[in-house]
């Protein structure tokens, strides 16, 4: 279970002019969810992923079951939380296998043959094996998202948090990444995963966490939060999600009428 | 494990047997005409023959000298671009090299450098320690690549601008020759003294840029991803830093500054190592030891009155192979 407590990050300094990025966010996300964080620009969904990944400062508590994430040494908290971000760029020309090799880091310690296995395996569930022996500089950027993908499931943690990790991806790739991570979420991980497609977010994620302005606007069932007003008040879109056929669509008209 | 194509695997146990090798006919160079495989039998048996003696303190000190440094200049620069992910940063970014040259100036200035062949090194490795002390401070605690940077080279300027001040004021012209000659980097008239002191530094260097050679891995994936993955911490950044220190201010503080070395090699070696930054620090060593043999042999086979000084061989060296790193890899960077 993982239990935000009036999370605030606060930009500026002592005489600087204060701003905002996240004001008291407080959500409990139950065990084995995958969990969509949405929002428009600006809302404030990276640096809430940031801040439970712990590379973001801010106040108040972010708890995983029964530790508190922010206190916990980073190599132990390494083991408890895997984290994607939104752009990472490889700096060397390292083969893919190496590079999903690096997601084994926090268990350098372990049997080889155990490491090789779950580097392979995230690599087949990524479709990115047959990519393994590319150099990460001659790969499109939906192939490398694809690698950075698999870098983040060859992790054993139980939580997982990714910075749309689809955004870069074919409608087929977009489809299979969040199959995938909804298996990782039934198989007993839990997934904050920031996601822009809300059709997509509306299939596949089981709660859905609205931001808006840095304040959390909403969270719970995708047919709770996307709802005509969420949409209108926070997305400023006139649409409504329509279910057709047992699959949601996102019927856009328009910009919302003022 | 990754796959090891096997030219690869080839080329480094070609590495590994041309050091052995090159080493025996480096000492073969030199103005007595004798044998090496003699002589070192000699040394090594406590004889006092002339050819045990020249073999023995003379050009086995040199050799292993040149083994040492290059091995942690090449080493350095490997561990300098993984921290800083940038091909183009050697340890002398660091300010390393200036301060131990300030620090070796200094001594020369005041004419000790004779009195104790142990002050020149010493003083050039704290001027190496204090100038990583003051990038590292001046970058702040848990230093990014862009700030480590950027006060490196506020540092540096600061140091050549003590070092021109040095210059200026040179007691003598004599004096002003020994630094110059010293800037330019040698190993000739260097013995077991210089080795005694720059090897347990050098040593002690690697072991602790070794420790934290899971950093360089995590961080070729970035900083925020580095912290993630539970090794960007600290005192593995403190180890890496003082590591570099230690070895490459060693190496200065016995054999001045050598250019190009801690640039160059890692770009050689990379391919071999599949890019990975932490085998890179381990094959980068070697590759520097064996370039810096080379450089080294050629200081000795040109011979001349005026010794060629080996920070010039590795500058004509490093130079076009620089050049031809920019245009070759355009559009890359």
């Amino acid at each position: 279970m993982l239990k935000m407590q009036n999370l605030s990050v606060q930009l500026g300094g002592l005489l600087q002019r204060k701003a905002k990025l996240l004001e008291d966010i407080s959500c409990e996300i139950a065990q084995r969810q995958l969990v969509g964080v949405i929002g428009p620009n600006g809302a404030g969904k990276s640096t809430l992923l940031k801040s439970v990944a712990g590379i973001q400062a801010f106040t108040g508590s972010v708890r995983f079951f029964d530790k508190d994430l922010a206190k916990l040494p980073v190599a132990a908290r390494a083991r408890q939380l895997a984290y994607l971000p939104q752009a990472e760029v490889p700096a060397w020309q390292l083969s893919v296998r190496d590079l999903v090799s690096i997601g084994r880091l926090p268990w350098r310690g372990e049997a080889e043959d155990k490491s090789v296995a779950r580097v392979a395996a995230a690599m087949d569930k990524t479709d990115s094996a047959a990519l393994a022996e590319r150099t990460v500089d001659t790969l499109s950027g939906g192939e490398l998202k694809r690698v950075q993908v698999a870098r983040l499931l060859a992790s054993s943690a139980p939580l997982l948090v990714a910075d749309e990790p689809i955004a870069a991806l074919d409608l087929a790739h977009q489809w299979q990444v969040m199959e995938l991570l909804r298996r990782e979420a039934r198989a007993g991980r839990t997934l904050l995963v920031a996601i822009h497609d809300l059709a997509l977010a509306a299939r596949f994620c089981d709660r859905l966490l609205l931001l808006d302005r840095g304040r959390l606007h909403g969270f719970g069932t995708p047919q709770q939060i996307l709802n005509e007003e969420n949409l209108a008040n926070v997305f400023g879109v006139d649409a409504a999600l329509r279910n057709i056929d047992g699959v949601p669509v996102l019927m856009h008209r328009g910009l919302r009428s003022v | 494990m990754p796959q090891v194509p096997a030219a690869n695997f080839l080329a480094r146990c070609l590495m590994l047997a041309a050091i052995p090798i090159v080493m025996l006919v480096a000492m073969q160079l030199g103005d007595a005409d004798i044998s090496v495989w003699e002589g070192l039998l000699g040394f090594v048996s406590g004889d006092t023959s002339a050819q045990a003696m020249i073999v023995g303190e003379v050009r086995l000190p040199r050799v292993l000298l040149a083994l040492f440094v290059g091995a942690a200049l090449g080493a350095g620069g490997a561990a300098m671009q993984g921290l800083l992910r940038n091909p183009l940063a050697e340890p002398a970014l660091l300010g390393v090299s200036s301060g131990a040259a300030l620090g070796a100036i200094l001594m020369l200035y005041h004419g000790l450098a004779w009195q104790a062949g142990f002050w020149l090194p010493a003083s050039a490795m704290l001027g190496a320690l204090l100038a990583v002390l003051l990038v590292w401070g001046l970058a702040g605690r848990k230093a990014t690549g862009q700030s480590l940077i950027l006060s490196g080279v506020a540092i540096n300027a600061l140091l050549s601008a003590a070092m021109a001040l040095a210059l200026n004021y040179a007691p003598s012209p004599f004096a002003m020759q020994e630094i110059i000659f010293w800037l330019l980097g040698s190993l000739s008239n260097r013995g077991w003294d210089q080795l005694a002191f720059a090897v347990p530094a050098i040593l002690l260097g690697w072991a602790l840029i070794w420790s934290g050679r899971h950093l360089l891995t995590g961080l070729s994936l970035g900083e925020d991803s580095a912290t993630t993955l539970g090794v960007y911490r600290t005192p593995v950044l403190a180890a890496i830093l003082l590591g570099l220190a230690l070895s490459v201010g060693a190496a200065v503080a016995v054999a001045g500054t050598i250019g190009f070395v801690g640039l160059v090699v890692p770009h050689l070696v990379r391919p071999l190592v599949n890019s990975q930054p932490a085998p890179l620090v381990l094959w980068s060593g070697i590759g520097g030891a064996l370039l810096l043999l080379l450089a080294d042999m050629a200081v000795q086979a040109l011979g001349g009155q005026q010794e060629l000084r080996i920070g010039a061989v590795t500058a004509l060296v490093g130079g076009p192979f620089f050049l031809w790193l920019i245009l070759s890899g355009r559009g890359r960077f």
